[in-house]
């Protein structure tokens, strides 16, 4: 049987308890919520351009070319989804088969992101984590814009967006607010409404 | 057709295919990407499947109570996942001797690493798998994937033959409340191995679990966060299983002297529970288990002495944070504690010494496991350009466990007390083990993607070892990818391993080298309409495996000096641990799913191998106790949506050699089959009550483990045998949960 040697522990016990209390130390650290629950942003992307081909009226609604508004607030984490987002829309380089630009947006107020929607004549306004609780007033004010307001999460779905994108048991899953698509006029053949989750 | 022309052939159907999908999307290709699961496991970031530089392949929580599961194990053998248990249901090992691709070892489930949230769930020490397939109620479980082949790069020892991750379901946005009750009935084991009916000595089993669960939102201190708890109670008695008598040396007679053999059952008691709860960034879990089974096949034939106790704890933090847009920080402190009790009431006089060689003494064979570890780990995932084209993880993990092992007290089995005279191998050890890790993913351009990792692992035992992965992945079509993967892994030998000794049968090891694996895989992968397929070919070698050998005449004579073994041991009996075994392997994984309507899916998937071992002093043979195929066919039928499911869940294992536990010579298990029939859904469209029944059958009813030689000149009239398993069982359940109330009120 091997003896151990007290002062071989001691050094042993005091090399681990350091990095422990730099661990300890990073809880501390950085802003909320990260990447788990997320629908990965090329997947959201590529969900986006199947639906936007079966919207009815797509293609004419945007002229030939769509704009995206990728709408974030002032927090790390939607920073960073915003950005993801926008890359993985450029890469796509196009949505429901109409070539696509992406624009970052930082949110300020509702009549301002209606400003910058109707000035760059977006066709969509995608609302990155975080920016649940305002989408409410957002949506509110883009009424009659015939936008199609797209979120990154469940509850950003439920508090009003059109579309929306959520992960159950590692699987995508794709939310539409019925309500809310009949009040902007937006219409979606039975491809998507059959594969959707409906929120009314 | 030669395999050239074959491929053009394939690559050709791609092309086209793919044309025309991207010419006019169709609802099918929505299918394709609402199918794909985003999977964690291997890279420990998110990707999608085409980006996985291993064969992954996961399964919901839904899903495995849909397919009439019972555990993880059980799981993992019917759901097409690429592995096997070496029998489906049943007691006697069981689940524990997991393997995948040509390989089970029979090894207690060593080479796999089992992840619950992150947390290695494998015996410390040991490094085995078994009660803890049951530890996380089904309901409690969210998906599941399995990474096929080595997976040291990010886990570390043990993740030589597959890395399963349970992941467990995070609390929803409303008060939830749950209670499940189930009972499983199973008939009887005659001894021809047929189904019997209850009558007689035989006896039906019934097996019952209930729980409940309540998960709630709560905010503290203006931060969102969640609270979640379990408890769960199982309990088996098991069906009565009738074995020959056997009188050869190998078994414990009864205490009266009659044979080893006759009637009886193996009952099961478990309690689990656990809390999570998480404030904002920070979540905290606690799990707690027990779980005693009887043993009346060791030792004195339907002692209920013999029997094993399971006790576990376990603590994990979890902390994630953004520190900058960039970096996302994962930081862990996890503690665990074990306490594992093995009894066997033995009467033999080669393993109870005993004043007179005439008078054996009926003994307890006991041995005991006790290990306590707490560590940390720190993840930091860099996306450069938060674009995904490069996306560094860097991780460092350090681990240190205390272990006290009794490797064998023996007690007089009427007194309890210690027998006099005999050594007991008590070992204390203090352990510390660290790592460090890399993993770089690069994507120049949108269809080519190259995974590279590397992970130096420390140990006071071993020292170091490097434990390396490379993946190519190239998407020649956007429904399709091939990967090109080479990736190594190790096990740490245990401090068992290497200083077991008892003082009739085994003198201790000293150094063990690890055991290593190394793999090349080839894989194509595609998503045409409907149906999903792929096809992986690998070439695997295993070296250093430990296994036990005989003792040089040096080595006994060593043995006898240092006192590590009786003057009256023979050298001809005594056992020493050594890096003796290479294993080779080659096959391939097919699997496909056929999504027929969109309430119709049918998954078909199969291993074919050819697995040789080979000692450092014997002949080359092949695998024998592993299955050279392994297939599962499972369908799924939605009556109508929100309502009633369908499903079919079947397992074919090829001829294999059964497991010597007593004798010596092994017996063929012959071709088996195993199918679930299950229907579950809710009860009403709106009461929150949901149902699940199904029926179980096995063909033959026994596990591969081989029980005596048969018919010996001391023995004539003793016949070879498998443990038997029970045949056929029947599973009834309820469920009651309010938030799937609300759900259906939803619809």
């Amino acid at each position: 049987m091997r003896r151990v040697d007290p002062l071989q522990v001691g050094n042993r016990a005091l090399g681990l308890a350091i990095p422990i209390a730099l661990v300890v130390a990073s809880f501390a650290t950085g802003a909320a919520s990260t990447d788990l629950a997320l629908v990965p942003p090329s997947l959201q992307v590529d969900l986006l351009d199947r639906v936007a081909y079966f919207e009815h009226g797509f293609r004419e609604r945007t002229g030939g070319r769509a704009t995206v508004l990728v709408v974030h607030a002032s927090s790390m984490y939607s920073r960073r989804v915003a950005t993801q987002l926008a890359s993985a829309l450029r890469e796509s380089e196009s949505i429901g088969g109409v070539p696509t630009d992406a624009r970052l947006v930082a949110y300020e107020s509702p009549s301002a992101l209606r400003a910058e929607v109707e000035s760059a004549r977006a066709s969509i306004v995608w609302f990155a984590p975080e920016l649940e609780a305002s989408i409410a007033t957002v949506v509110q004010s883009l009424t009659g814009s015939r936008t199609l307001t797209v979120a990154s999460t469940a509850v950003g779905v439920r508090a009003g967006a059109i579309v929306g994108f959520d992960l159950e048991a590692s699987r995508p899953v794709i939310l539409i607010n019925e309500t809310r698509a009949n009040r902007d006029g937006i219409r979606f053949s039975f491809e998507v409404l059959s594969r959707a989750r409906l929120i009314r | 057709m030669s395999t050239s022309r074959i491929a053009l052939l394939i690559a050709a159907l791609s092309l086209a295919a793919d044309a025309q999908a991207q010419a006019q999307p169709s609802g099918e290709s929505l299918d394709a990407l609402l199918r794909e699961s985003v999977v964690r496991t291997a890279s420990r970031v998110s990707e999608r499947p085409s980006e996985v530089p291993s064969t992954v392949t996961s399964f919901t929580g839904d899903e495995l109570l849909a397919s009439g599961m019972h555990d993880v194990g059980e799981a993992l053998a019917f759901l097409g996942v690429g592995m096997f248990v070496s029998s489906s249901r049943g007691y006697y090992y069981a689940q524990s001797d997991v393997g995948a691709r040509g390989v089970g070892l029979r090894d207690l489930g060593r080479h796999v690493l089992y992840l619950v949230d992150g947390h290695a769930m494998n015996v410390p020490n040991a490094g085995g798998l078994g009660p803890q397939w049951l530890e996380i109620p089904l309901e409690r479980i969210d998906h599941v994937e399995v990474s096929l082949g080595p997976g040291s790069v990010l886990y570390g020892s043990s993740a030589m033959i597959a890395v399963v991750h349970v992941y467990t379901r995070t609390p929803g946005q409303s008060l939830h409340v749950g209670a499940i009750s189930e009972v499983d009935v199973s008939a009887p084991n005659e001894r021809d191995h047929d189904i019997a009916l209850p009558g007689g000595p035989s006896h039906a089993g019934l097996a019952f679990r209930t729980g409940a669960f309540v998960s709630t939102p709560v905010t503290i201190r203006n931060q969102d966060g969640a609270f979640d708890a379990y408890v769960e109670w199982r309990e088996e008695l098991g069906e009565s299983i009738e074995l020959a008598p056997r009188n050869d040396a190998t078994v414990s007679l009864s205490l009266d002297g009659s044979p080893w053999g006759g009637t009886t059952s193996v009952d099961r008691r478990a309690l689990r529970g656990a809390v999570s709860a998480r404030v904002g960034r920070l979540t905290v879990r606690a799990l707690g288990a027990t779980d005693r089974m009887l043993d009346p096949l060791t030792g004195i034939f339907g002692s209920d002495v013999s029997d094993w106790d399971y006790r576990v704890g376990r603590i994990d933090v979890r902390h994630e944070a953004l520190p900058t847009e960039r970096v996302e920080l994962t930081s862990r402190l996890f503690f665990d504690t074990h306490e594992i009790e093995r009894r066997g009431a033995i009467n033999r006089p080669a393993f109870c010494p005993s004043p007179d060689p005439t008078m054996p003494v009926p003994c307890l064979f006991r041995t005991d496991l006790r290990a306590m570890g707490f560590g940390f780990e720190e993840i930091a995932s860099i996306d450069w350009d938060l674009d995904g084209r490069m996306l560094t993880t860097v991780g460092a993990t350090g681990v240190a466990r205390r272990i006290d092992i009794d490797l064998g007290s023996l007690y007089d089995l009427a007194t309890r007390d210690p027998i006099a005279g005999v050594p007991r191998p008590n070992l204390e050890h203090t352990t510390l083990t660290g790592a460090i890790y890399v993993e770089q993913i690069v994507r120049p351009v949108r269809w080519f993607r190259l995974n590279i990792g590397g992970r130096l692992d420390a140990d006071d035992q071993f020292g170091f070892h490097f434990s390396p992965r490379a993946a190519a992945i190239v998407r020649p079509t956007t429904r399709s990818t091939i990967r090109l993967s080479y990736s190594e892994a190790f096990r740490a030998p245990s401090y068992q391993e290497e200083n077991e000794q008892h003082f009739n049968t085994q003198i201790p090891s000293g150094a063990l080298r690890p055991e290593i694996v190394r793999d090349v895989e080839l894989e194509w992968a595609g998503t045409y309409g409907r149906v999903g397929t792929s096809v992986v070919g690998f070439a695997t070698g295993y070296r250093d495996l430990i296994a036990f050998r005989g003792v040089t005449m040096d080595e006994f004579d060593e043995a006898i000096a240092r006192g590590w073994v009786s003057s009256s041991a023979s050298p001809a009996f005594v056992r020493i641990s050594d890096n003796l075994g290479s294993v080779t392997s080659f096959g391939g994984i097919g699997r496909i799913r056929a999504d027929v309507t969109s309430r119709l899916s049918i998954i078909a998937s199969g291993t074919g191998a050819y697995a040789r071992t080979k000692s450092q002093s014997g002949p080359s043979n092949r695998l024998a106790l592993s299955p050279a195929f392994v297939g599962n066919v499972r369908a799924s039928y939605l009556v109508r949506e929100g309502g009633t499911t369908l499903s079919l869940a079947t397992l074919f294992m090829s001829r294999r050699e059964a497991w010597i536990v007593t004798g010596r010579s092994s017996q063929e298990v012959p071709f088996s089959f195993d199918l679930r029939a299950t229907a579950s859904g809710p009860i009403g469209p709106s009461s929150g009550v949901s149902y699940r029944v199904g029926i179980g059958y096995a063909y033959p009813a026994v596990a591969p483990y081989s029980l005596g030689d048969g018919p010996t000149s001391t023995a004539p009239t003793d016949v070879p045998q498998l443990v038997p398993i029970s045949g056929l069982h029947a599973l009834v359940g309820l469920r009651y949960d309010v938030d799937r109330r609300r759900a259906q009120a939803d619809r």
